[in-house]
């Protein structure tokens, strides 16, 4: 019985962080688009030629 | 459309949980004074309202729909995706909420199963079930309180909402445990209301996500439209937002983006992606003076552009907002099951409470009967039965729109599943509008090498810019053989007749190209063969251009105007799916008859003016039954009046005139093959609301009565209910992926 009174409140609380780490994930959006960072990942963003200006 | 009186705005609608809201906050709309018209999508939950601004403002409407307990944001695309999102993070936080305690509490309830044989010390089976309640309370008040919510707004306004035997059922499960673990009952489900708010909310919100796939084909048209533009002002290019165009400015388009607005090139020429007018992703060359439509892409070369139409009132603009009245208007079927959604929640409340005093009278103890009657008013579900009409109607306007066909209206795919006879025009519906030449006859014996094109080039240095369709077709054949075609000295058009042209000095330089009669007028006469040659074109229903060189006649050019290409596939599939195929036209019978041989139609008429080619369309519909479905399709131009007289009207849309008004549908990318498409998914389309109406409706017949007489439990019934939107759903989406049968 006594074991079950230590184990029981620690596996809840375990449970609990991680479960508010995972909120606050969402809060910030991180599952917001399920979809689309499977397509984004395949395209380079970082790569969009730029047009030169006049001057260049 | 423009005719209508009024303002119109869109209302996102935030908080609908089923049919019963939608129609509830529907009717309050229309009832307030000043709303001239007001429909809802369930599927995407948004509102169409068209008020009069003397009467009241949008801020009205918003707080008429928030007096109900919902939320409204008037509606502007750009700001849609935040409040769904903000509304998203929020219902997937209490899923995993709801998960997490309905985890623990299932593990305690087993362990409370297992010891429960095996022998349990009374004194840990009592902390295991106080410890279950602590877990449920969070999980039937905070992961539920969208339910509360719901329940409370309509019973405030004495209304009751599918959420209402949903929170009863689920008060009662908890209940029934408290009792139970106070009275130290032996056996006792722990677990049913924390995992009831679980699975309930996981159906929603799996069920949200499925809705907006479904109106993933509407919104990807707004993506399609870029947020910004380089605009070529005099100091240099500076990137502005597209909604800041007007017309006459420039704008420079870089290869690979998406042309911003409707437009005509200036400068450069490059092939396209047109794929939102015609449905094809085929590029399509496009060169300066060609219009361009905003939306489309720009795949190769980089193009200056004259904004001819700004982004808000472009052909995107009106393509999204013709799409979003289509899913707004709902069919006949779709009115039935609005009406029974709205009778459905009374009805299980009293079928719980028949329940509840049937099992009293027979005797059973109190626990039992609170849980038998919780069964009955979670496993009824009229969300089911609310979504089956307008899923499929989304997801199918929305297929309908990646294949090139904008349908106007669900109704128009609820009658174009039962059509039986399609009536086609000719002239730019099944042929192409524009002639070509078919057949270059050479007068006299033996025809030199060349003497084709000589026949060719003489017509064509007649014709000059004649516009004739035929002369047209003369000059285009003559310029793709590289033959020159300098202009004539003089020129006179004898309307009706043909064309005189003086080439130099001499009687023998006077080129005349025209109809037979007047030709022959001139002195010219044809000899006997080229006579016979004639007359046989002319009985195969070609146009004939008789071409003479002063006194001789050198030859006749016959051309046609050629049905599309996919003509005679498109009468082919219609005619496998059991439908009957007219060719009616204005043109001259042999004209016609060549038309219908070349595309494999039968059944034609020649000859037939506008006025008579409605009556011919109303006749047609009288002879079928007035469930049948007579199916008109035309260009939109000159038959107007037939398309509005037919069940549906169908227009083959020339270039970016996809906003023909007395169509029901209209086919960009000129293609014929759009019909059988169209029918074909309309046919689907109503399969698949038939059996989910016939799903909706057979779950309720079965589950209700399972639910009564105690053989499903509240918790087999919570995952029921949810099952069963969820097909509902699942079989809609299914029609985003419809292939035209091979």
């Amino acid at each position: 019985m006594s074991f079950l009174a230590l184990t029981i409140p620690i596996s809840l609380l375990l449970g609990a962080i991680f479960l508010a780490l995972v909120i606050r994930e969402i809060r910030k959006g991180a599952f917001d688009d399920f979809e689309g960072p499977a397509h984004r990942m395949i395209f380079d963003d970082d790569e969009v030629p730029e047009r030169p200006g006049p001057d260049t | 459309m423009s005719a209508a009186p009024g303002r119109e705005t869109g209302l996102l609608l935030d908080g609908l949980s089923c049919a019963g809201c939608v129609n509830r906050v529907e009717r309050a709309l229309r009832a307030k004074p000043g709303v001239l018209e007001a429909t809802i999508n369930y599927t995407n939950h948004r509102a169409l309202v068209r008020y009069d601004p003397k009467a009241l403002d949008e801020a009205d409407l918003v707080g008429e729909v928030e007096a109900l307990g919902y939320r409204a944001v008037p509606y502007d695309p750009t700001l849609l995706d935040r409040p769904a999102h903000a509304t998203a993070r929020e219902a997937l936080i209490r899923v995993l909420v709801a998960a997490f305690l309905a985890g623990n509490v299932m593990w305690i309830a087993a362990a409370l199963y297992i010891g429960g044989y095996e022998g349990l010390d009374p004194e840990v089976r009592r902390t295991l079930r106080w410890l279950a309640i602590a877990l449920s309370v969070p999980a039937i008040s905070w992961c539920a309180l969208p339910f509360w919510r719901g329940a409370w707004s309509g019973l405030r306004r004495r209304e009751l909402t599918v959420d209402v035997p949903i929170t009863i059922g689920i008060a009662t499960s908890f209940v029934v445990s408290v009792v139970g673990t106070l009275a130290e009952t032996e056996h006792l489900y722990m677990d049913s209301a924390a995992v009831i708010v679980f699975l309930i909310l996981l159906g929603r919100t799996l069920e949200r996500g499925a809705r907006a796939r479904a109106t993933g084909a509407v919104d990807s048209l707004m993506d399609l439209s870029p947020d910004t533009a380089v605009r070529i002002a005099t100091e240099g290019p500076v990137r502005v937002a597209v909604d800041s165009l007007s017309r006459g400015d420039h704008v420079r388009v870089a290869a690979g983006e998406n042309i911003p607005v409707d437009g005509r090139i200036l400068c450069g020429s490059s092939e396209l992606d047109e794929a939102l007018i015609t449905g094809e992703s085929t590029p399509v060359l496009r060169r300066v003076g060609d219009r361009v439509v905003g939306g489309s892409t720009n795949l190769l070369g980089e193009l200056d552009i004259e904004v001819t139409e700004p982004s808000a009132t472009g052909t995107l603009a009106r393509l999204t907002e013709l799409l979003e009245r289509a899913q707004l208007a709902r069919p006949r079927v779709q009115q039935l099951a609005d009406r029974v959604a709205a009778v459905f929640a009374p009805s299980v409340l009293v079928l719980a409470g028949a329940t509840a005093l049937a099992w009293w009278w027979a005797g059973a103890a109190p626990l039992e009967i609170a849980i038998t009657a919780a069964a009955v008013l979670i496993v009824a579900c009229p969300c089911a039965l609310g979504l089956a009409t307008p899923a499929a109607v989304t997801a199918a306007i929305g297929r309908a729109a990646q294949l090139g066909i904008l349908i106007k209206s669900g109704a128009t795919l609820e009658r174009c599943a039962s059509t039986v006879a399609v009536v086609l025009d000719k002239t730019g519906t099944l042929t192409r509008g524009s002639f070509a030449i078919e057949e270059i006859v050479v007068a006299g014996p033996a025809a030199l090498q060349d003497a084709e094109d000589a026949v060719l080039q003489a017509a064509a240095l007649a014709e000059g810019a004649s516009t004739h369709p035929l002369a047209v077709a003369i000059r285009e054949a003559a310029e793709s053989r590289g033959l020159d075609c300098e202009a004539a000295l003089e020129r006179t058009t004898l309307p009706g007749r043909g064309v005189e042209a003086r080439v130099g000095p001499g009687a023998t330089n006077v080129l005349r190209v025209g109809a037979r009669a007047w030709v022959e007028s001139t002195g010219a006469r044809p000899d006997a063969a080229l006579a016979e040659a004639a007359d046989k074109l002319a009985e195969r229903g070609l146009s004939l251009a008789w071409v003479a060189r002063g006194s001789r006649v050198i030859g006749l050019i016959a051309g046609s105007d050629p049905v599309r290409d996919d003509a005679r596939r498109a009468v082919a599939r219609l005619e496998h799916m059991g439908i009957e195929t007219v060719l009616v036209s204005g043109d001259h019978f042999a004209a016609v008859r060549l038309a219908a041989q070349r595309a494999g139609i039968r059944d034609f008429a020649a000859g037939v003016a506008p006025e008579d080619k409605v009556a011919r369309v109303e006749s047609l519909r009288a002879a079928h039954s007035a469930a049948d479905a007579v199916v008109v399709v035309g260009d939109g131009i000159n038959d107007a009046a037939a398309l509005a007289a037919a069940d549906v009207g169908v227009a083959i849309a020339q270039g970016s005139d996809v906003t023909v008004h007395a169509a029901d549908a209209v086919v960009g990318g000129s293609r014929l093959e759009a019909v059988p498409d169209l029918i074909a998914l309309s046919r689907t389309t109503l399969r698949r609301i038939r059996e989910n109406l016939g799903f909706a409706v057979g779950y309720n017949l079965v589950a209700i009565p399972l639910a009564a007489t105690g053989i499903l439990e509240p918790l087999h019934a919570a995952i029921a209910m949810s099952l069963s939107s969820l097909i509902v759903t699942g079989n809609s989406v299914r029609l985003l992926r419809w292939k035209a049968p091979a």
